[in-house]
This record gives structure tokens, sequence and C-alpha cells, in this order.
């Protein structure tokens, strides 16, 4: 079932019906039934048999790690290693089996042995809800939330479908509560949440799906389309990706909010980031905020890493120096994310070595640039200088983004660069060249306007504090009401989808 | 409780507007085409007064090129309706004579054999021109049940998911009826001529194929429908369709039909009888043009005269949709004839018995020197012939003298609130008089042309076509 | 061990970690108020109030934190 198809809006439409109907006690009920409901829709029998297993593995464990926690730390953290390396292992299992034989066969190539590998397709929604129970079991173990007993209000919260194929990572803490002890009707969750819906269906169908055409068409034959248009290629490629998965994830927030649900925040307008830091700090939020509780603040926290803190704290210097077991961290984490998006090195270099490398560089070269700009004599309080910070940002991100497109790997990234580099072909910017990437002048327009409308509702959000939805609340029924209406039939009628298009997946359900 | 109450009515007020507001849009975004561009069949079939039509055709293209309702009525006061559709397999043939039956009761149902010849759609257009054309009702979704794929079904159910990538394509006729498809009933006008030899395999060629079980079934289903019905079937094929193996499936076709007694009017066969002209009678090498569909109307006409009794409807009230579309018949023609023809005079007298025409004579320059019969043309449109002398333009509409004039002046004719006309009289440089004709933005003259004669400008309103634009 | 005596220890702790001999914190000092704060220096800022405390906070405790006058509370909690 995927979230833009129109029969999982009409299973979103009965599942709130019903779950208004019935008492609040009872609410969950609902809840947990659409879960597996969902379930049953997404994948294939064995694959729901083994989410099954690590789910009651992670019941099993939880409730023990809660009961014996205080009285046996030693057994408590035994069950909790144990747990967290069953998810752990069938997340990887499932997901990057490729990679590790990959490994494995290099290693053996010395002994000159080889194994083959494995293929099959890896269940939707693992990368995701892996995180939230290994996160949940390491909870439990530091005391700090409270343990669900009951193992069918445990699957109403573990499988909580809105978030199943692409988050956001949602913590226990963050929504046990509201799934399991139900949610009072409230009309304003109701309308909210479905404008919310329909506007990611917009950023969706409307933006994304139009800009994957431009990209696609590009990256499918570099050689055709050289130069200019790979830049093309590379811009569109980002904002495809903010459309796509915030998109997708506003879909996801909207659905939880129409059950009275809040779930937190991915996107915080990322292109308003003034630093790459700043920047992953507003895109993915949860990802980055689960790496930082569960394993950049623990690593950091442990015996080693203040080890090495007081040595190089000796060897460089108090001021550098205590930064070194900071940047370890971070690299780890870095490499992590990168690994997440999936077991191979243009994603682990793309979308995380790299960015890491820029933030730690950045933070290390900082007094030199401090300097720089003294010298210089650049005001850094201008609106210039910001904008040149967001486009600086961009370009970072984009960069990165440029290897993570490309699929067939490490090495294709960076031909496709020296290809932007070295190829000199700015006129086809002017000679109607671009009119052939598979858009029409309709298109074009459609895209100009919407993506005008998203960017002015995001500066709306950023200077005025306010969501726009309140906003619009604020304004007189007749206008809300067109304003809604149009937006509503500008996706039916503007939104790629049905027969003549093949309804891409979201970018970020692979993971 | 109460803002509970209230907020529950604006959510159910919200939903109707919503579905008012996207209803209107489907009219706009709707499926028109089922023989061509903003030609639909089944937009015929649903502005028809109910139990009016006594014969019904069903058939793909063959059918819509051959079996004009215009010409029943005009020869033989027949209520002739033509349920024909580009590509029309055998589920659409069954589906779309049930969309006839909710409304009519024919006597004589007469189906095109050819869809024996198929058994999938070869263009994916003719899939949505039969499938998405048809109202919603359960009819339309048993017909998409066969004919879709089960993971494509709900995008044609729904029609949304198809229809809404039109909004690159909308034209004048998506937001207002293009009223050609009512005049032509479901008949498609091709003037077109391929010159092609007959085909001798329908002598030759006798052996058959044994029936194959899709066409027995679909075979069983119209019988049973005619018990059911109360109507005649009768199968037939149109001339020049059935080579080499085709020919091979039809035989056995026509097998089955006699095994069950059922008339099959093999006209691809008795194309002597017909009196087909294969030098002449086609469009292409198997649809037939206008001339091909006069014989094919009469031979049918005249079996079913001779078989059955059947009432003529001619002067009775609720058969409007014949009256116009033999008045259209005959302007389409007069179009088609007139706008060969190489003298004005003949111009003039054809187009004499014509209604709705507007008419721009205009005599220019040194028109002395012409040698076309400037006199008779004008005494044919009504003018008095003396004018030849003092030269002029005059504007006729419906036959009417409207607007004479020898100046500068111009002249704008409305005809309904969407199409206008414009005609000004210029001087050029050289002293001649000059007419321009606009009409909706396209100039039909505005060149300076240095004319010694007459022009002769004429557009027919119910075609939408112009017949002469020239100078004699 | 009474709220003065422990804000005397940790204005010590806050001036080594940020290295600045001007910072004096209260309870209601928050991470806004100090420029080199962030999400990272705050994890070796807890280490250095581990260390200097002699106590453990868990990850939820750190999270929960949202001034000074939490952790004081907190401190005042482990030390008994």
């Amino acid at each position: 079932m995927n979230i833009t198809e129109f029969s999982f809006f009409i299973f979103v439409g009965i599942a709130v019906l019903l779950y208004y109907l019935i008492p609040i006690k009872a609410r969950w009920v609902v809840l947990l039934s659409a879960n597996l409901y969902f379930l049953y829709n997404s994948n294939s029998w064995v694959l729901n048999g083994i989410w099954l297993g690590c789910a009651l593995v992670t019941y099993g464990a939880t409730v023990a790690i809660g009961s014996i926690r205080e009285k046996k730390p030693k057994g408590a953290k035994a069950i909790t290693v144990l747990a967290v390396l069953v998810v752990l292992g069938f997340m990887l299992a499932l997901k990057d089996i490729g990679f590790f034989t990959a490994l494995l066969n290099r290693a053996l190539r010395l002994i000159g042995k080889g194994c083959p590998t494995p293929v099959f397709s890896a269940p939707i929604g693992i990368s995701y809800y892996s995180l939230v129970w290994i996160g949940y079991i390491l909870d439990v173990f530091w005391g700090t939330c409270t343990v669900e007993k009951n193992p069918f209000k445990f699957l109403a919260f573990c499988g909580y479908f809105p978030t199943y194929t692409s988050g956001p990572i949602a913590k226990y803490q963050d929504v046990h509560d509201s799934i399991v002890n139900g949610n009072k009707f409230s009309y304003k969750n109701l309308t909210f949440g479905a404008q919310r819906v329909v506007w990611g269906l917009m950023k969706k169908l409307v933006i994304s799906e139009r800009l994957a055409i431009v990209v696609n068409t590009i990256y499918e034959d570099t050689y055709r389309y050289p130069g200019v248009y790979v830049w093309i290629a590379m811009i569109c490629f980002a904002f495809q990706l903010y459309t796509d998965f915030s998109g997708c994830i506003d879909i996801v927030i909207g659905i939880a909010e129409m059950f009275g649900i809040k779930l937190p925040e991915n996107f915080d307008l990322p292109f308003m980031a003034t630093s790459l830091a700043e920047f992953w700090r507003r895109w993915h939020i949860t990802l980055g905020g689960w790496l930082r509780d569960y394993i950049l603040y623990p690593i950091l926290k442990s015996d080693l890493f203040q080890k090495i803190g007081a040595k190089s704290k000796k060897a460089f210097g108090k001021k550098f120096g205590k930064k070194v077991p900071t940047w370890i961290g971070l690299m780890i984490s870095w490499f992590l994310i990168g690994f997440w998006h999936g077991g191979q090195w243009n994603y682990i270099i793309g979308v995380g070595i790299f960015f890491g490398v820029v933030i730690i560089l950045s933070e290390m070269l900082e007094p030199a640039f401090n300097k720089l700009k003294a010298f210089l004599k650049i005001n850094t309080e201008a609106a210039s200088y910001r904008i040149f910070q967001r486009v600086r940002t961009f370009f970072i991100f984009m960069t990165g983004l440029s290897f993570f497109r490309s699929y067939d790997g490490f090495t294709y990234g960076i031909a496709n660069w020296k290809n932007a580099l070295t190829v000199y072909n700015p006129w086809v910017l002017f000679d109607g060249s671009l009119d052939k990437l598979g858009l029409d002048q309709h298109d074009i327009y459609i895209l100009i306007f919407f993506g005008l409308l998203l960017a002015g509702s995001g500066l709306l959000v950023h200077f005025k504090k306010k969501s726009v939805r309140e906003i619009i609340a604020g304004q007189n029924l007749v206008f809300r009401w067109i304003l809604y209406l149009a937006l509503i039939y500008a996706v039916i009628i503007f939104g790629c989808y049905g027969v003549e298009f093949d309804s891409a997946s979201f970018i970020y359900q692979k993971f | 409780m109460k803002s509970t109450l209230q907020n529950l009515l604006k959510a159910v007020i919200f939903t109707a507007i919503f579905c008012l507001g996207l209803a209107g849009l489907y009219e706009i975004f709707r499926w028109k085409d089922t023989n061509g561009p903003y030609v639909s069949t089944f937009d015929s079939l649903y502005s028809q007064n109910e139990d009016v039509a006594d014969v019904v055709f069903a058939g793909p293209s063959y059918t819509y090129v051959t079996m004009n309702p215009a010409q029943f009525w005009e020869e033989y006061g027949m209520a002739a309706f033509n349920m024909a559709i580009s590509g029309q397999d055998k589920n659409s043939t069954v589906a779309s004579l049930r969309e006839v039956l909710k409304t009519q009761t024919p006597d004589i149902v007469l189906i095109d054999a050819s869809g024996t010849l198929f058994d999938e759609h070869e263009v994916q257009s003719n899939v949505y021109r039969n499938t998405i054309s048809m109202k919603l009702s359960a009819n339309s979704f048993k017909l998409i049940n066969a004919s879709v794929k089960p993971e494509d079904r709900l995008d044609f159910y729904l029609r949304w998911p198809i229809i809404h990538t039109r909004y690159k394509e909308l034209e004048r006729y998506d937001f207002i009826q293009n009223p050609t498809s009512i005049y032509t009933a479901g008949y498609m006008y091709e003037w077109g001529c391929y010159e092609r030899a007959a085909s001798m395999d329908v002598f030759t060629v006798t052996d058959s194929f044994e029936l194959s079980e899709t066409n027995k079934a679909w075979i069983d289903e119209l019988v049973e429908m005619s018990k059911q019905h109360d109507f005649e079937l009768i199968f037939y094929l149109t001339p020049g369709i059935g080579d080499g193996d085709w020919r091979r499936i039809i035989n056995g076709v026509k097998d089955y039909l006699d095994e069950l007694g059922i008339t099959f009017l093999d006209m691809d066969k008795d194309y002597i009888m017909v009196g087909v002209d294969f030098a002449t009678d086609f469009n292409d090498y198997r649809h037939m043009n206008y001339f091909g569909g006069v014989k094919v109307t009469k031979y049918v006409a005249e079996y079913l005269k001779a078989h059955y009794d059947i009432s003529d409807h001619r002067g009775e009230e609720g058969y409007e949709l014949w009256e116009t579309a033999a008045m259209y018949r005959k302007h389409i023609v007069a179009w088609n004839h007139v706008s060969a023809m190489q003298d004005p005079v003949d111009v003039a007298q054809s187009v004499a018995g014509i209604d709705n025409l507007i008419v721009v004579v205009s005599l220019e320059g040194n028109y002395m020197d012409s040698e076309c019969n400037i006199a008779d043309t004008l005494e044919a449109f009504g003018i008095d012939p003396q004018a030849m002398q003092t030269g002029g333009t005059w504007v006729i509409e419906n036959g009417q003298l409207t607007r004479s004039f020898d100046n500068t002046d111009i002249y704008r004719i409305k005809f309904n609130n969407i199409d206008t006309m414009e005609i000004s009289r210029i001087i050029s440089s050289s002293g001649y008089y000059l007419t321009n004709v606009t009409m909706d933005q396209n100039y039909y003259r505005n060149t300076i042309l240095n004319t010694d004669g007459m022009y002769l400008f004429v557009y027919d309103k119910v075609t939408d076509k112009v017949l002469c634009n020239r100078e004699f | 061990m009474n709220r003065d005596e422990i804000y005397s220890i940790l204005n010590g702790v806050f001036q080594d970690v940020f290295d600045d001999e001007s910072i004096e914190v209260n309870d209601a000092t928050t991470s806004a108020d100090i420029e080199d704060w962030d999400s990272l220096e705050h994890i070796n800022l807890i280490v250095a109030v581990e260390k200097a405390f002699g106590v453990k906070f868990n990850v939820g405790e750190i999270h929960n934190m949202n001034n000074v006058g939490d952790m004081v509370n907190l401190i005042i909690a482990k030390k008994g």
C-alpha cells in the first residue's frame, strides 16, 4: 500500500471514522487493527513473520528489562544488548546483506575464494521502525521511559502505520501515551490534519514528480546531457528530494493529526539554514536526533572517549584538544547516517562522511575564517551575507546529494562531477534545449507557480514564526474554503499520478 | 455539543461543495471522444429521448463510416441509432448495447461481426474511448473489469487518474458541447479517397477456422440479450474487411450463425450486390468513405424494408436527432460538393437551397476584366445584375441580402456567443477595393491581392465550414 | 551539600568547560545564555559535572535539563 494511493486514503478515512465512533478507552484497538491491516497489505507473509518476531523480542525484552533493571542491572544489560543485536541484526541482514557479502568477498578473494550474493528485497520501513524499537529498548534500560506491558498496546505503538514506511522516527515518549490512551475528537485536529495531507500531496505529486522527470532524463544519459544539464539535474534533485520526503512526512504527520496524535517534525525549512550543521538540524530531524541520543551522547560519555579527550588535551592544548573526541564521535555518527541510507559507498560517502568532514573542517577552520572576515571587513550581519551562507549551504548539500543520487555507485558520481565541471555548454539555457527534458510549457509554469507557493509559505513561516495553517484559519470562511478547494482541485488536476504516469514511490521509503 | 454539531454541519457542507465542484470540473475534463476529437457516440446517446430508436447498430470504426442514421431517416424514415466506437471490441459491444437498452427498445439490433477478428485493443486510446466515455454505472464497472488489468482498474473507476492530464489539451468543446457530436448521431463523415482493389479472398478462401471460445461466448451472450429484450439480432460485415485468415474466422462465424438461424449480412462477400467501387468508395484500406457508406446504408435499409415492418417516423415529434442529423448531412455534403466547384454561377446555384449560410460577394479592381459570369452570379444570389455597373460588396445571410456597401464600412456579424465574423472593405493604394473577412481570429482573406474580378466567400454555420473562399 | 556550595563548584566547572573566567550561572541560566553551549558541548559539560560531583546522569536526565536549576536539583537528589 502506497501512501499516495487512493485506496490508502479510503483506508485512512474508514480508520478515522471508526476511531471516533468507539469509546475513547478502546480507540487504540482501531489503531492496532489498522497497523495489522496495513502491514498485511505491504509485505509478504515471511517478512511480516520476521517483523512480528522482532516486535515480540522487543516486547519481551523491554518487559524483562523493566522488571529486573533495579535489582539485577547486569542481567538487564545483557538482555538489552541481546535485544538490540537481534533487531539490529535483522535490519542489517535484510537491508545490507549485499554490502556485507561484497566486503566478505573482497576478503575471501585474498585467499582465492568467494560466495554468492543473496538477492531479496528488504521489507519497507525496516530502517525506520528498527530505530524506534532500539531506542525504546535503550530508553527502558536507562529508565527514561515507562514500559508497555500489554502486548497489544505495544503493537499499537510499535507498528503505528502512518510512520511505518518513512518515519518520522518517533520516540516512545513522544507518541506512546497518545496512541494507547485514545484522543478526544477535535474538529481542529481533523481539518488541520487533512489540510496537511493535501499540502504534502501537492509537494509530492505536483512538484516532486515533475522534477523527477527532469532529473531522470538527464541522469539516464549524461553523455547526451552533459555540463550545464548535470548542474540542472543536481539542483533539481535537491528540490525533488526535499518535496518528496517532506511531502511524505506532511502526509504522515497530517494523518496522525487526524487521530489526534502529534508526531515529531522532521523538517524545519532546511534551505533557510546558514551552515551545514544547522542544515542537518533542520533536515531529517528525527534521524539526527536519534543518532544524537542513542549513538553520539553515549559514546561521548563513554570512558574510552573521556580518556581520548584527556590525552588530546595534553597533546593539542586545551581549546583544540577537547574537541577531538567530539569530532571522532561526529565522524562515527556521520558514517552511520551514510550507512543507514544503504550499504553502498556512494551513500556512506555522499550523505555521510562528506558532510561530517565539512562540518568538522568548518569548526577547525573557524578561527582562521574569522580572521579572514575581519581582514576583509566583511559584514556578517548583512542580509546579503546570510543569503550567501544559505546558497553556500545549499551547494554543499547538493554536492553530497549528487553522490546519493548516483545509484550506480561512487565512481559514477565522480564521473558526473567531472562531466559537470569540464563540459562548457551554457547556451543550452537559452536555445530552447531545456524544453526537451520531458516537461512542456504547462509543466514548467506549474512548477514555477507551485514552487513559488511553497517558497512563499516557507518565508511566511520563517519571518512570521507562525504556521501557514494558523494564518489561514484566521481568515474568513469563504476565503478559506476557496483556498482549500483550489488546493485540492490543483492536486487532482496537476498531480502526476494515474495510468499515464509511472507512480513512483517515495525516495525515502527505500531506506 | 452545539459546536460539534456546527462543525459537523460545516464538514458536510464543505464536502458537498467539494463534490459539486468536482462534478463541474469532471464535465470539462471528461473523455469526449469515441469516434474522433470531440465526437462521442455516448454524448449523442445520452441526449436522446427515450424509446425512439427502432434500429440500433453496434461496432467499431467500420460501422461508423458506413451506417448513416441521417440517410436511414431521410430516405426511409427509419429511426436508426449508430452505437459505434473506435476499436469497439466484444466486451464493449455488449456493454454499449446494454447502455442503449437502458433508454431504447429497438426492434432490430445489427452487430458488426468484425468484433470477432480481435480480442484485445491495439491502441491505448481505444481502451479509453470504449471504457470511460460511458457514464458511471454498474455496466461501466463491468466493462472496465473485462477490459483493464486489475492493478489499473481503480484508475478507470475513478477516471480522474486518467483524465486529469487533459489540462494540457482543453479546448472550446470541453466547456461547451460540440454540436457535431450530436449532429452526426454516431456516423463519421470521411471524404478521402483510397484506391484499392477488391480482395478475391472473399471468394477463394472457403475453409474456416473453428469459432474461438471468446467469439462463441460473445455471440451467445448477444443472442441471450436479444431474447431478454425481445429484439431481432442480425450480424453484418462491411465491404473490404476480410482478407486471408480474417476470412477464415468470418467463415467460422457464419457457420455458427447459420446453425443458430441468425441472419448474417456479409457485405464483404456480397460487395457486388452492394455496388461497391473499390476505386472510389474507400477512405483507407478497410474504412469506407462517405460514398461507400451511402451504398452500404442503402443496401442495409433495403434489406430491412424488405424483411421487417419498420415504421416511418418522419414528421413525428421526438425524433429531433434524426431531423438534425439529416439537416447536417445536407450541409456537409454541400460543403464537399461546392468546395470543388470552379464556376461561381454553379456555386451560387448550389447553395441557393441551403440555409444558415453567410455569403460575401465583392467586385474588385477592374472586375470587368474577369472572364467569369458576374451578372449571372449576382442574379443567382438575388442581387440586381445592374449593380455590376457600379460595383460593391454584398452580404447575404440565410438567403437574405442584409448589407450592400461601396465604401469602407466594417460589418460585424455575431452568430452566437462565441463566433463572430467581420467583413471590411478597404481601398488599396492603386485604388482597388479589397474585402477582408475575419472569423474567430482567423483571417480568411486579408492579403493585398490585386485581383481584378469577383471575390466570393461562403460560410456554413451548421458545419462550421467555409464552402468557398476565392477570387474568380 | 547545599545549593550555594553546589553553585560555587558548578561555576568553576562551567568556566573550565567553556574557557571563560567570567561565567556565573544561576537557576535560570540556559544554553541560550552561554555562547558555546551547544548540544555537543553539553555532553562535555555533563561529563565534567559528573566528575566534579561524583554522580552519574542517564540519557533521559540529560535530556530533561532545561536550565541549570534542573541540573542542580538532580545533583541534590543524587547526592542525597
